[in-house]
């Protein structure tokens, strides 16, 4: 095969260049310090890249959610405890008070402790956090609870096919009951023998004997009524029903939120719940207990006050579960954030190994390419003394 | 006697001399693109019989021949037309790599999972404002970075468009060039048009000329009779016969939005696809590849807009309405999904319902649970639709009303001091009119954000009205999180395989991508190709120096022997004509 002079200078130009796309490729690869920087190097492997970061971007988006979830559950279990602190001393008060040897004078006392630890009660349970009401559900801008002032409620007759009792209405409710009552009369029609409760529990002491006009009737439950009599008896026993709703314990305190609980999304398939909301059996138990017990006080009403120190009991249980739920709610989080952490972690060793360049292998292909492209431009400036024309005279 | 010999000798240094002319042309031109090494061919001049005995001549340049191989150079038409097509694919391809974004800056894929990211914030805070302009931000930068890789690469075809007239363009001189070149080869050489010798340098322009033009449209090159050749596209269209070349053009817009190339003289449209030449390459540049990108980016947008305003518009920001307009216009008197409405998504409405939920100014739901609005995607209009508000008794109640403008524009507005919310859509009216929207438009070109969340970000819808309940909180977070769930879910709208948006996105990287991979490696096997095929036609038609001046001295030794022959001839004469003084 003939070899021209043309051929040669061509070839060493070919390898010059392909010898300076090398050093260009290098020099790209150690400033960047990535094998590659865009699709069009490495295809599939940006693709993995993009995947990477995407993974690398939900997990800094889980620990965000986390820390959230982590400093609203962490905040709502400081308030819970406050409020187990306020269950104690409450506690304490009912088991003093409860004790016979406590003079009706001193239980008065008592109450204005009460009502100091009631109102410390409702504070803690209507904390806001970062603006946003910690025991309120979804409804952040509400506060959870409300203290009501008492209302006696409405009552309605059903009037039955006794035509004897023409009217019933409530005329005191003083621990606001809300119930329907069953007035059952004698075989007579003249007195009044019965009159039970929803439940079907017997609310009347003993039968009362009917007036023409209106006869009160004070209930078990201290509800009283006022029954209007015909005077004409009639023979049929089952008078008629009253129904009092809408009846408010004074003090009593009623949740004002949502039933919606606040969502943290750690991932699109992972929500978790970041709040302890307010309808929890506990915080309504925990309220009544208190209620009741004051109510007790106020009454001066030992039987009570001894019943208070049961249910306070059973409702400070209930806090306390409630708080450790969200103990157990932030140690599950906690374990959740190492797993994150982990895969943070994990992501980044991943990325690195998958991106990062092998700088000895770059380099030493640079050095390479290095001496083929001095030897090439060695070999081009020796080409030109090979001539015959440097021989010809 | 002595005259032959000088006549022999004045022969020779003819020849020789021309045939060192023959070498300088060589030298001349040892770097002339496409010049092929020329060789004078010496022979003896017809031999003289005197007596018995036959005495030579002398010598004659008897030709100049040119130093081809056929095989070669039609290898080396058929290597021009790949080496072009890849190589203007690959120009082409690596003009928008800035499209697809770097490891640097991420692009598209990093703006959206930013913009899901700023969901997942609001998600965790919903009736925090704050987060609210954060998704209207990051919101903007995914809409800015689709629209912006969109009008790249249109702008990318439009310039690939430009470049085809450019190439259609020089094709064109070229075809003239190679006619007109026919027409002196012809004439140079076809003795019965007067031809005396071999148009060597003529038919080396020739091959040039034909080889340049390959590079641009693919060829099929026929000698004719004539010493011309004929010249046909690789489809079989003629372009040059003899000295007669037929021109290239545009033709009218087609579907595509561009013209098709065409024979000018008959307006015929070129036959087949270009598969080869810099002109394929640019057409498969223009029509395929980046308009595969294009369309890719379109689903993109089309998936992201209907898929994110069909929970968008079931949602609420955390408080009633009071008024809202559909940002889609329409026909109001023909059913909502009918093909012909304006709204480029009315074809997802079907039978189905939704809810409007209403309350009054202490925000209490009336009733409780909304009020069903029932949809028939074969015959509700907007018109209808209206009615159906109007007339329900519950919304009426309310004070609700609905209007339909002259545009098709359906607005619902509360009474005075009251709210609504809109939930349970099961028939995409409210997405597909977009209807309480987070998006506007249907593609990469028209995407925007709703004209109510461009007035303020605090329109951003972040909760659901409960169903059953009607209850609507500052903190429910139910929209945030699906849409959220978008980001990783296989969603389609128009047909194309259900997919995440962020597996469409990390697709048209690795597509584009392995496509510059694809054309890269055929780049380069075609370059080598060429190296060789040149590194070939050097080896045969290539002008050494060295050979051409060992030839030079061959011939200076001969020229100065026949000068010797003279000169001892001359001796010879003048010692004859000694003799005689």
């Amino acid at each position: 095969m003939r070899i021209t002079s043309a051929q040669l200078y061509n070839n060493l130009l070919a390898g010059v260049q392909q010898q300076m796309d090398i050093q260009a490729k290098g020099d790209a690869k150690i400033t960047s310090g990535t094998r590659y920087q865009t699709p069009a190097e490495a295809a599939l492997d940006y693709r993995t890249s993009l995947d990477i970061r995407h993974a690398q971007r939900g997990v800094d988006g889980g620990l965000e959610a986390l820390a959230i979830a982590e400093s609203r559950l962490s905040v709502s279990q400081n308030h819970l405890m406050s409020m187990n602190n306020v269950f104690s001393r409450a506690q304490s008060l009912a088991i003093q008070q409860s004790s016979a040897q406590v003079s009706a004078t001193e239980r008065q006392a008592a109450i204005s402790e009460i009502t100091h630890l009631t109102t410390a009660l409702i504070n803690s349970a209507n904390q806001q956090w970062q603006g946003q009401s910690l025991f309120s559900g979804a409804a952040v801008d509400k506060v959870a609870f409300i203290a009501n002032p008492f209302s006696a409620g409405t009552a309605v007759y059903a009037a039955g096919s006794n035509g004897s009792i023409t009217n019933v209405t409530q005329t005191a409710n003083p621990a606001a009951v809300n119930d329907a009552y069953t007035i059952t009369l004698d075989g007579t029609g003249t007195s009044i023998i019965s009159i039970t409760n929803g439940a079907s529990v017997e609310q009347l002491a003993a039968p009362v004997a009917l007036a023409t006009g209106a006869n009160s009737v004070t209930l078990n439950n201290n509800v009283q009524l006022s029954v209007t009599y015909s005077g004409t008896p009639v023979a049929d026993p089952v008078a008629g029903t009253i129904t009092v709703s809408g009846a408010i314990q004074d003090g009593s305190v009623t949740y004002n939120g949502s039933s919606q609980d606040r969502l943290v999304n750690i991932d699109p398939a992972l929500q978790i719940v970041s709040n302890a909301r307010g309808d929890d059996p506990a915080f309504t138990a925990a309220f009544q207990a208190i209620v009741d017990f004051k109510a007790a006080l106020v009454a001066n009403d030992t039987g009570a006050i001894s019943a208070s120190v049961a249910s306070l009991n059973s409702a400070g249980n209930g806090m306390i579960d409630l708080t450790a739920d969200i103990g157990a709610r932030l140690d599950a989080l906690s374990i959740t954030r190492t797993t994150y952490e982990e895969m943070k972690a994990h992501f980044e060793i991943r990325l690195n190994t998958h991106e990062g360049v092998d700088l000895a292998a770059v380099v030493t292909e640079m050095k390479l390419s290095e001496i083929s492209l001095q030897a090439s431009y060695s070999q081009i400036s020796r080409l030109s003394n090979l001539s015959l024309i440097n021989f010809l005279r | 006697m002595i005259f032959p010999s000088l006549s022999i000798a004045s022969s020779s240094l003819q020849a020789q001399q021309s045939a060192i002319d023959v070498v300088a042309h060589n030298i001349a031109n040892a770097n002339t693109p496409g010049y092929s090494r020329q060789s004078a061919e010496l022979a003896t001049l017809s031999p003289e019989k005197i007596q018995n005995l036959t005495f030579g001549r002398g010598v004659e340049l008897q030709s100049v021949q040119r130093i081809v191989d056929p095989i070669i150079n039609d290898a080396m038409v058929v290597n021009s037309s790949q080496t072009a097509y890849w190589n203007s694919l690959n120009d082409g391809l690596n003009a928008v790599e800035n499209v697809f974004g770097s490891l640097s800056s991420t692009g598209l894929a990093s703006a959206l999972d930013e913009f899901f990211l700023s969901w997942q914030q609001m998600s965790n805070n919903p009736q925090d404002s704050g987060q609210k302009f954060n998704v209207q931000a990051k919101t903007t930068t995914v809409i800015n970075n689709i629209v912006t890789m969109s009008s790249q690469l249109s702008n990318a075809q439009a310039s690939a468009d430009t470049k085809i007239n450019d190439n259609l363009a020089a094709a064109n001189l070229l075809l003239t060039n190679i006619a007109s070149l026919n027409g002196q080869i012809t004439r140079q050489e076809n003795v019965a048009q007067g031809g005396t010798a071999s148009a060597n340098d003529l038919r080396d322009q020739r091959d040039t000329a034909i080889r340049e033009l390959a590079k641009i449209v693919p060829l099929q090159v026929v000698n004719s009779g004539e010493n011309g050749v004929l010249v046909q596209s690789s489809n079989g269209d003629l372009l040059v016969q003899d000295n007669v070349a037929r021109q290239l053009g545009r033709g009218p817009v087609g579907a595509n939005g561009f013209g098709s190339i065409i024979i000018a003289d008959t307006g015929a449209e070129l036959s087949g696809t270009l598969t080869n030449g810099s002109i394929g390459g640019l057409l498969e540049l223009r029509d395929t590849k980046l308009n595969n990108y294009l369309t890719q980016i379109d689903s993109i947008a089309a998936n992201m807009i209907f898929a994110v305003n069909q929970i968008h518009a079931n949602g609420n920001p955390g408080a009633g309405l009071t008024s809202i307009t559909s940002q889609e216009a329409g026909n109001a008197t023909i059913p909502l999904n009918d093909p012909l409405q304006a709204a480029p998504f009315a074809t997802q409405i079907q039978d189905g319902s939704f809810k409007i939920h209403t309350y009054d100014a202490a925000g209490i739901a009336t009733p409780p649970g909304g009020s069903v609005i029932n949809i028939t995607a074969a015959t509700s209009t907007m018109t209808s639709l209206a009615a159906s508000i109007n007339t329900h008794p519950d919304l009426a109640a309310a004070g609700l009303t609905a209007t339909v403008a002259a545009n098709g524009q359906l607005t619902i507005a509360a009474a005075a001091g009251t709210t609504f919310a809109l939930s349970d859509d099961s028939s995409n009216v409210l997405a597909a009119y977009e209807i309480n929207n987070f998006f506007h438009g249907s593609n990469a070109g028209t995407i925007a954000l709703s004209a109510n969340i461009q007035a303020s970000a605090t329109n951003i819808n972040t909760g659901r009205a409960v169903s059953a309940t009607s209850e609507i909180q500052v903190g429910d977070s139910n929209t945030a999180l699906a849409i959220l769930a978008l980001q990783n879910q296989s969603i389609t709208v128009d047909g194309t395989t259900s997919a995440s948006l962020h597996d469409r996105t990390t697709l048209i990287s690795s597509t584009y991508g392995t496509d510059v991979t694809i054309s890269t490696q055929q780049l380069q096997y075609r370059t080598a190709e060429a190296y060789s095929l040149n590194s070939q036609r050097e080896a045969v038609s290539g002008v050494s120096i060295d050979d051409e001046l060992v030839t030079m001295i061959k011939f200076q030794r001969a020229y100065e022997a026949s000068a010797k022959v003279i000169t001892t001839s001359n001796t010879m004469l003048d010692s004859l004509l000694g003799l005689i003084r």
